[in-house]
């Protein structure tokens, strides 16, 4: 099945591409590493008129510390760079992890940050072939007005399955956008909408430049697990993504704890940060995290596992982030 | 139809090509270049029967247009020997009988060489990364692994 | 083996290197000049009646050079027996399952042919459908052929001894229900055709098992002679049962083919790969075992109800294999078996080595249960029920070679079992299963081969012979049988095959008959040749051929091998005498001409039985349920290895397919209306590298008497084995007995979780 037909635009700037950008008003798209993308294509989830080439885009490239100690990765760089660069492994390591999950090999050589953070949500009756598709009505994230996987279901609850946000929303980062009329820094819980039909903030024009990570103490720890049924390949069935900072007494001072691949949009338990922070670490203590977790999650019968299933998994992925982390394997 | 002008570098030859721009990678190697030994076994960037190597990284040709990868060296299974002397790997995956429908054997291949251009000496687990990308139905992946791991050096566990 | 000095060597297969090079070509990488590109229309219904079709629009998009609908076709429905015919390879009146073909466009590129689908009016009237077996046997189902009241595809019902009696008189009787869904064969090429019909005929290139058994109903759908069918060589890239019958996508690139006189090429997607060639039965197994006290076995009962799919396909073969391999693997006298093959609207189902997986698995896991419930080794229990060469069956088959009960010591051994079973850390577990296959059959219309070999000027030969290599190795197979009998090296002999315009006929790649049957075929071919050479060669060295050898590219007298003439001297002798050397030879089945599948089950099925046991260890994550694969160990009595290299690479292929693949991990969902909601390698489980562990293979010899220098078949007695083997070391691990497969995480902690719930319940 070949893709539909293109042109295929090569701005010199990422203001060229941001104008470009704009003037398609949705019908010029971005293929980043396209690892994701192409697969939509080929299906016909998206039928652009032109694609930009990420030649303009190459120079964001690059993971190195920001002045205030933190870190800044450019939205192209691979997935691979990710897993292997010492300066994510030296205080980020949750988001080293977290790269690691992701597909195989080649296509961590390939697939990019910004990539990663702007897939589209998935649902198994939407990630369908052309013919398939068109065998019943078109549902919301189509333009339809019904959903396939609920039963009278008045929304579109895709799931967003990125493994890499999880752990960016526990590390708190920020996200850099840049648009035709200038640039915004967001925090990277913003940048999701909560809508599965539409699950980032970008409008024609803007493209996201760059992720931003406030620094990293010495005792901060992190973890990502993720539920998958082969060791590769798969994308998130659930994600769990944790970030502790620990004091001099072992006491906790900081906790995030972000869900994945269970709603359209990363999700944070705050209540786990209410219950962690002033704590040492116990088994009940996990306990009532890991039940905040799961009280959180919601997901729906829209993947290739059952969501009952899904479900109780977070409460027990909750526990084993918590305890890599703590491990000092984070 | 619109086609632009696309020069392509494979195994080692400068390709000079008028193509569509939604053409893929993998379809250039097999229908322009008559490259036949690059398979086609899903197109969605899952069985990785499509490999090749992009700067000796193996990659999945189905997933990258073509007109994106000008400037880079790419090298298809048709590179990989020396006129009638089989490349190492090669050699290895026919001795071993790390080959059997070969469909998958040419991805496999790349995958395999990729790994140990990179790092010589794997040890079976990174061995297994490497190719987990590589579907293949007829091996159980055993002799895949033990070609692989003769040449490496290191031992295969039982 | 010493006596040999070809076959039962480990070398490399004589294929292998043009397909690591790249330069082997599958059906989809060929093309002729002029060709045109093929796409099909396909039904979005699960079952409609086709109303009207109207191509008008598409037939004048530029570009567009045929299009074909059922109405292009002869009215001519096709079915493995003259009792199955119901299918019609491009349907006419109505469609049966979402993906079904109802039109095909050839045009001078892809995306016209795509662009033309769209133009294409159909109008439909949608029917009820149904999509589950037991449904469909329900009275008011809805009806899937006319002439097939109550959706029954096949019935099989064997019912020999005194079941009930036996059972009632059993010391332990187990019973349970066991369920599973669909499988894919996943065959890592996607089906591809490439036809061309001139005023010769039609040549058609295309993945298959068994060309000669295309040529016939392609001949019949087109309304053309055989003869004038060519379905020719190509490098195949699997085929796992799924390709072993004629394929719509075969006849519709011949039709295109022949409308538009142009060659036609069509290539499915992984997507039709799922959905449009074959599937593996869904099944349910309900079974009844008794034993003694002594673990004898002394009934089964067991009845299956199998989804067939939309068509019958080889459904009489599907639906008796498991009672077969079940009566060949224990010896017990009461076998009662009903198998219901039933139609609904889902894709049709083939052969597979392990369907249904309920049925074997099934019976493994409660072997396992009544072995605990007498405080026995699972090991023990079953070396007391393993059958012996001479055995006979309750359908009256006898086991000739036959080395079971040491496949089961040898595995047991290389497992460690005796030192694992019981001893393993909680969450760990270890089981066995055992398999037995039947090599080479008659599958109802044509079971024999035949071959040439023919020698040549250089002193070489050439094997000519209809058997074809879908990638497990037959070509290099019938080479080394050849040159062992000929007395040459492998590289001196040339094979020709699966082309049948010009092979012998041959019964096809499934049925574990190649080595038996064509490996046999090959072996007689070369006899009659040597022993022409050797006429040739006696009158040169005035000796008696009797006392002649060929060996080694030598022809010399017993015990003087000092004094030889090079094979290539004789020959080329034997030529400049004006005679040319070809030797014929062919080999028949020898099982009961009388014994069919459905009207008579009882005789001798086939003429080999091969044996194997499996052994699995795993380790289960008693929080997710997910189960890691720790150890896999098989070991194969294969009756003597004509390559042992070739040998372990079917048993590892066997141990995946039936461990990883068809007891854990992979299984079809579907859709209220009948859609495949998992047709890709994404959400259809396919196990990669990092999911298994090496495969240890073990080959055990039993030299059998029909097969070549012993040989019956390659290991896949292990792709029954393994289900046992990995279903019972979950068993172990958990203490629970997994009624579904596969054993999926999901599965595996509904389990645990109800254990719990029961034990909460006791205390």
């Amino acid at each position: 099945m070949q893709l539909p037909r293109f042109d295929f635009l090569q701005p010199r700037s990422l203001q060229e591409a941001c104008s470009i950008l704009r003037e398609g008003n949705g019908k010029v798209s971005v293929l980043a590493g396209g690892t994701a993308f192409m697969v939509a294509l080929r299906s016909r989830l998206h039928t652009p008129s032109a694609v930009i080439s990420t030649k303009a885009l190459s120079e964001l490239s690059y993971i190195r510390e920001a002045s205030d100690g933190g870190l800044v990765i450019g939205a192209m760089t691979t997935l691979e760079a990710l897993e292997n660069s010492p300066l994510v492994a030296n205080g980020y390591a949750v988001l080293g992890q977290a790269a690691r999950f992701v597909g195989v090999p080649p296509i961590r050589h390939v697939a990019t940050v910004g990539g990663n953070l702007c897939l589209d949500t998935r649902c198994i009756f939407y990630n369908q072939s052309e013919f398939w598709r068109k065998a019943r009505p078109d549902c919301f994230k189509l333009g339809g007005d019904v959903c396939h996987a609920i039963d009278k279901g008045r929304r579109c609850l895709a799931v967003y399955q990125g493994d890499l946000a999880p752990a960016l929303v526990a590390l708190g980062a920020r996200v850099r956008i840049v648009g035709v009329s200038g640039e915004k820094v967001i925090p990277l819980t913003q940048f999701y909408t909560g809508n599965g039909e539409k699950p980032n903030v970008l409008e024609p024009g803007d493209i996201l430049a760059e992720v931003q990570i406030p620094p990293s103490s010495g005792n901060t720890w992190g973890g990502y697990e993720k539920l998958r049924v082969r060791e590769g390949m798969d994308f998130p069935l659930a994600g769990v993504a944790v970030s502790i900072k620990t004091n001099a007494n072992g006491a906790i001072d900081q906790a995030r704890l972000v869900l994945g691949a269970v709603a359209p949009s990363p999700l944070e338990v705050p209540e786990a940060t209410e219950l962690l922070v002033g704590q040492k670490l116990t088994d009940s203590l996990l306990e009532s995290v890991a039940q905040k977790a799961y009280d959180r999650a919601r997901p729906v019968a829209n993947l290739a596992v059952d969501a009952s299933y899904r479900r109780k998994m977070v409460r027990v992925l909750v526990k084993r982030a918590i305890g890599r982390a703590v491990s000092g394997n984070g | 139809m619109n086609k632009i002008p696309v020069s392509l570098n494979v195994n080692g030859r400068e390709e000079n090509l008028e193509i569509p721009p939604h053409k893929t990678l993998l379809e250039v190697i097999r229908d322009d270049l008559n490259l036949t030994g690059t398979k086609c076994g899903c197109e969605d960037g899952t069985c990785g029967t499509c490999t090749v190597l992009l700067d000796g990284a193996a990659v999945r040709s189905c997933l990258l247009l073509a007109a994106e990868v000008q400037g880079h060296e790419i090298v298809t299974i048709e590179g990989l020997a020396d006129g009638e002397r089989l490349h190492p790997v090669q050699q290895a995956i026919v001795n071993h009988g790390g080959v059997q429908c070969g469909f998958c054997t040419p991805g496999m291949i790349l995958s395999a060489k990729a790994l140990l251009d990179k790092q010589p000496s794997p040890t079976e687990s990174v061995v297994r990364q490497a190719i987990s990308g590589n579907l293949c139905r007829c091996t159980g992946y055993t002799k895949i692994v033990e070609s692989i791991m003769a040449l490496s050096g290191q031992p295969v566990s039982s | 083996m010493s006596e040999y000095s070809v076959v039962g060597k480990r070398i490399p297969r004589t294929d292998s290197v043009p397909r690591v090079t790249g330069e082997a070509k599958y059906s989809a990488d060929l093309s002729l000049p002029g060709m045109l590109y093929a796409k099909v229309l396909r039904s979005p219904y699960a079952h409609a009646k086709i109303l009207n079709i109207d191509t008008s629009k598409a037939e004048r998009l530029p570009g567009v050079r045929a299009i074909i609908t059922g109405k292009d076709a002869i009215p001519y429905k096709w079915g493995v027996f003259a009792y199955t015919r119901d299918m019609q390879l491009l349907p006419s009146d109505k469609v049966r399952y979402f993906g079904e073909e109802v039109a095909a466009v050839a045009a001078i590129d892809e995306d016209i042919a795509r662009e033309a689908l769209d133009l294409i009016q159909v109008d439909f009237e949608p029917l009820p459908w149904v999509l589950d077996a037991e449904e469909a046997l329900l009275e008011g189902a809805p009806q899937i052929h006319q002439d097939k009241p109550g959706n029954i595809s096949v019935r099989i019902f064997v019912d020999e001894g005194e079941v009930d009696r036996a059972l009632e008189e059993s010391y332990l009787v187990q019973e349970d229900r066991f369920s599973s869904p669909e499988e894919n064969y996943c065959q890592l090429e996607p089906y591809a055709v490439l036809a061309n019909f001139d005023s010769t005929g039609l040549d058609i290139w295309c993945p298959n098992a068994g060309p000669h058994m295309k040529a016939r109903p392609l001949s019949n759908a087109l309304g053309i002679p055989t003869s004038e069918v060519r379905v020719r060589k190509i490098t195949i890239g699997g085929h796992g049962g799924g390709r072993s019958e004629v394929s719509p996508a075969d006849f519709m690139a011949a039709l295109l083919s022949r409308k538009a006189r142009r060659p036609v090429k069509l290539v499915y997607t992984r997507e039709e790969n799922f959905n449009c060639v074959r599937q593996v039965h869904a099944a349910t197994t309900h079974s009844r075992v008794g034993v003694d006290r002594e673990g004898r076995i002394t009934a089964v009962d067991m009845k299956v109800i199998m989804d067939g799919g939309a068509y019958a396909s080889t459904g009489p073969i599907a639906a008796s294999v498991a009672y077969i391999m079940i009566e060949e693997a224990y010896k017990f006298a009461n076998f009662r078996y009903e198998a219901i093959r039933a139609y609904t609207n889902k894709p049709p189902r083939g052969m597979y080595p392990h369907h249904p997986r309920t049925a074997y698995g099934g019976l493994e896991l409660q072997l396992d249960v009544l072995a605990e419930k007498l405080g026995m080794d699972p090991l023990e229990l079953r070396i007391k029920n393993a059958v012996y060469e001479g055995y006979v069956t309750p359908t009256k088959t006898v086991i000739t070679s036959c080395a079971e009960v040491e496949t089961m010591i040898k595995a047991a051994e290389k497992a460690g079992w005796k030192e694992k079973r019981g001893a393993l850390p909680p969450g760990r577990g270890i089981g066995m299963g055992v398999g037995s296959v039947i090599s080479g059959f008659p599958m109802g219309i044509r079971g024999g081969s035949g071959a040439f070999v023919r020698f040549n000027e250089d002193g070489d030969a050439t094997v000519i012979s209809g058997v074809v290599d879908n990638g497990q190795g037959n070509d290099s197979m019938i080479a080394q049988i050849a040159a062992e009998e000929l007395g040459l090296s492998v590289d001196k002999i040339k094979v020709v095959t699966a082309d049948t315009s010009m092979t012998p006929a041959d019964q096809g790649a499934y049925s574990q008959a190649s080595t038996v049957m064509s490996g046999g075929a090959v072996k007689a071919a070369a006899a009659d040749a040597k022993n022409q050479l050797l006429q040739v060669a006696a009158e040169m060295l005035e000796a008696n051929p009797k006392d002649l050898v060929a060996r080694d590219g030598r022809i010399y007298a017993k015990g003087s091998p000092d004094r030889f003439l090079d094979i290539a001297k004789v020959a080329r002798t034997a030529l400049s005498r004006d005679h040319a050397i070809l030797g014929r030879g062919d080999r028949w089945p020898s099982a009961d001409a009388k014994r069919e599948w459905v009207k008579n089950p009882r005789g001798q099925v086939a003429s080999a039985f091969s044996f194997g046991t499996a052994v699995a260890e795993v380790e289960v994550d008693r929080e997710t349920g997910r189960v890691k694969l720790l150890n896999m160990v098989a070991a194969h009595d294969c009756g003597y290895p004509i390559n042992p290299l070739a040998v372990e690479q079917q048993i590892q292929r066997s141990a995946l397919e039936a461990g990883p693949e068809g007891t854990l991990l992979e299984k079809h969902a579907w859709t209220a209306n009948g859609q495949n909601l998992n047709a890709n390698f994404l959400d259809y489980w396919f196990p990669l590298s990092t999911d298994v562990p090496n495969i240890d293979p073990i080959i055990v010899t039993s030299n059998d008497p029909f097969g070549p220098f012993g040989a019956k078949e390659g290991g896949l007695s292990i792709s029954v084995a393994m289900v046992g083997a990995v279903a019972n070391a979950v068993q172990n691990a958990i203490g629970v007995t997994p009624k579904q497969l596969p054993i999926t995480p999901e599965v595996v902690l509904r389990l645990l979780e109800e254990k719990e719930k029961q034990s909460e319940a006791k205390s």
